[in-house]
């Protein structure tokens, strides 16, 4: 891994060593750890339905019994070895000296989820685990007696179903018994409780039981000094540990025969080729289309909105102002603020922006996208990444921001650069693709839908050679993919939604600054004369090579580097013919990436590979943009 | 030795040896582990292993250096 990455992590690190009353949540990948976070501390991480979903931690604060305490989402890891990144950082926070740990098992998966819990209990930390997911093990046909599995690990372990915040009365409860404070939960209303919670009273004596695990746990570290970790380790060799946890739960649980429901024989579906792919392919078209036409619905009363209230109100309000000219244009202009602003974010882009998050947050938490990277990993190989990264390319068709930052879990540098690349290079964001959609629907339907499907088979080619060319270049080996599958799984509402909506909140607070900024920029450009000046000296060029006309391309050319989707709104409305649509669409497609994906590029991976990525697709896309133009051209010209 | 990426589908076996890839281990293919193989990919794709009731895909590369022993007769289980 490369080291530049993780400084800044490491960094932070030294803070949160300092900090006190920490208490630790930690547990292996997609187990819910991020979903119990915002439930305890009312603070909203973003959490989804595969493994590394949390590449860096998080804290905020809870209460309890009255005191305050930090509680910190660790990265998930399947063990301590310190072996990458997550596991660094999770070490680092057990030996930190925290108050006390959650650890958060997974019912569905417990041998491999208590190997974890065995390291962590050797640190001495007093420690609670919260056995998470039972609905899904229930609906297995596995049944955890979290009773008799307190009893093996010596520690409280209380149920829950983190996504439907139950056992979290309990969970807190066991929270204030363990570090000696008043019980929370005469408040806790009963709702929440699940019915194993019962378990609870018999639960807590076991506390003193001397288990194997306990007498392990005390003999060697002298003291019961918290974060001192002990050196017995009876199980060394991976078999042993498993074999040991494998124990434990033949003791603790009892499957049933269930028939597979629905979603677990679809889920099996899903990973074989034959119909694997077919399904994969149905589902992107699909959510292609509610993406395309449902925008399209969302767009229509946004519209009229606009044009027919926000901006006749503010032309006439502001217009009874008196004030210069050139401000009165800056204002209510054709590119004036408060006209393009509404035009532009809420006319165009928001009713995209809206239903595409829709959609992708459902397929996240679904588990659609591992099931994809397994499907599409031969593919992803040949382009040089492997089928893992796929998680992060289709959040590129997103934002490239969270995809670029998302590629932390990749384990190699050389990865991390190759699928920085394809996002930048050939993945429109949602802003952009909504744009476009919006652009060639000033054409008839059926040459606009021949253009937006063209327009994205082209990208798909373009993404193939990027990650071939950049895997040639960037040295360095890719390691090939190791995943976890996880259990198909029906979104609930309350997390869901709870997720829709800081999305939606971040994209306005993250992007609406950036985009006000390239609106004023446009208007300051085009009323001062500016963008006349600048155009007339390019427009021969522009003309020349790829057919547009000089001054919209020009804005195009400037605004894009702001936003993305800026480079197709300034084409807007100005009666081009199919032919320009289509060079217009494939310039801005391949045109560089927003201003934050160079800062976020920068700090990721380096500058050097930003100023690459820069130059590159400024380069690419005017390059390309002129082809299309002169084959086009060329077609034109024998038909 | 039969490589993980040659068994045939369906087929349980015991793992002899695996390569010194750390992901492995700790999602429960280790020497000496018993595993499930569903099937593997075409065109380069990986292979789909059942281990204590989970799921994994591991990558070709790795699956062709991870050992192990059928513990039954295999039948081929066609699935595409």
């Amino acid at each position: 891994m490369a080291k530049k990455c993780c400084d800044a992590n490491l960094e932070v690190d030294k803070k949160v060593e300092q900090m006190d009353n920490k208490i630790l949540l930690m547990g292996n990948p997609n187990v819910g750890k991020s979903v119990i976070f915002s439930s305890l501390t009312g603070m909203y991480v973003v959490s989804s339905n595969f493994a590394g979903t949390t590449v860096t931690y998080t804290s905020a604060k809870m209460t309890l019994g009255g005191k305050e305490f930090k509680l910190i989402d660790v990265p998930g890891t399947y063990s301590l070895n310190a072996t990458s990144e997550a596991e660094q950082v999770a070490t680092k926070f057990m030996e930190s000296g925290a108050k006390a740990v959650i650890c958060v098992l997974d019912a569905t998966n417990l041998t491999r989820n208590l190997n974890l819990a065995f390291e962590l209990l050797a640190y001495n930390v007093p420690m609670v685990f919260a056995l998470n997911l039972v609905d899904i093990a229930e609906r297995k046909g596995i049944e955890v007696k979290s009773g008799v599995l307190a009893n093996e690990l010596g520690k409280m372990v209380i149920p829950t179903i983190a996504v439907k915040e139950q056992g979290f009365g309990e969970l807190k409860d066991a929270l204030c018994h363990l570090l000696g404070l008043e019980k929370e939960s005469a408040s806790t209303d009963s709702k929440n409780t699940t019915e194993e919670a019962k378990d609870e009273a018999e639960v807590k004596v076991v506390d003193k039981t001397d288990t194997v695990l306990e007498q392990d746990a005390t003999s060697s570290c002298g003291g019961s000094c918290s974060g001192c970790k002990s050196n017995s380790n009876s199980a060394t060799t991976p078999k042993e540990i498993w074999e040991k946890s494998d124990r434990i739960v033949k003791k603790c649980v009892t499957y049933k025969d269930k028939k597979p429901t629905f979603l677990d024989k679809l889920g099996e579906k899903m990973t074989k080729p034959l119909t694997g792919v077919p399904i994969a392919l149905l589902i992107m078209v699909l959510a292609l289309a509610i993406i395309v036409f449902g925008g399209k619905m969302v767009r229509i009363p946004f519209r009229m909105a606009v044009d027919n209230a926000i901006v006749p109100f503010f032309r006439w309000s502001i217009g009874a102002i008196p004030m210069p000219t050139v401000l009165n244009s800056i204002l209510i202009g054709e590119y004036g603020l408060f006209v393009v602003s509404f035009e532009w974010i809420i006319g165009l882009i928001l009713p995209y922006v809206a239903v595409f998050y829709l959609v992708f947050t459902f397929l996240e938490d679904f588990g659609f996208l591992p099931r994809m990277a397994v499907l599409f990993d031969g593919i992803m190989r040949k382009m040089g990444a492997q089928g893992g990264s796929l998680i992060s390319l289709m959040m590129g068709y997103g934002c490239a921001v969270p995809a670029i930052i998302g590629t932390r879990t990749a384990t190699s540098k050389k990865e991390r650069i190759i699928v920085t690349a394809m996002v930048c290079f050939a993945v429109p964001c949602i802003s952009q693709t909504g744009s476009l959609i919006g652009l060639f629907s000033e054409l008839s339907v059926g040459i606009s839908l021949a253009l937006t499907v063209g327009i994205f088979l082209l990208s798909f080619v373009i993404l193939f050679f990027v990650g071939f060319i950049t895997s040639k270049i960037v040295k360095g080996k890719v390691d090939p993919m190791v995943i976890e599958i996880p259990n198909l799984l029906l979104p609930q509402p309350k997390t869901y939604f709870k997720k829709y909506g800081v999305r939606m909140k971040s994209f306005f607070l993250e992007a609406e600054g950036p985009m006000l900024i390239a609106v004023v920029f446009a208007s300051v450009l085009t009323s001062t004369g500016l963008l006349t000046l600048l155009a007339g000296w390019a427009e021969p060029a522009m003309q020349f090579w790829l057919g547009l006309p000089g001054e919209e391309t020009m804005l195009a050319l400037i605004l894009g580097v702001i936003r993305r989707e800026m480079s197709v709104a300034a084409f807007q409305g100005i009666g081009l013919s199919p032919l320009q649509y289509l060079v217009a669409g494939v310039v801005s497609l391949l045109y560089m990436p927003c201003i934050s994906v160079f800062g976020i590029i920068a700090k990721e991976i380096n500058f050097k590979t930003a100023i690459a990525i820069f130059f590159g697709t400024f380069i690419s896309a005017i390059f390309l943009g002129g082809v299309v133009n002169w084959i086009g051209q060329f077609i034109i010209y024998i038909f | 030795m039969k490589t993980l990426y040659d068994v045939k589908s369906n087929c349980k076996c015991l793992v002899k040896s695996v390569p010194n890839a750390v992901l492995l281990e700790q999602l429960g293919v280790f020497e000496g582990a018993v595993i499930t193989k569903k099937q593997s990919y075409k065109f380069g794709g990986p292979c789909l292993i059942e281990v204590y009731s989970r799921k994994v895909a591991i990558g070709k590369e790795i699956a062709v250096c991870i050992e192990v022993e059928e513990l039954q007769e295999c039948e081929e289980v066609h699935n595409g």
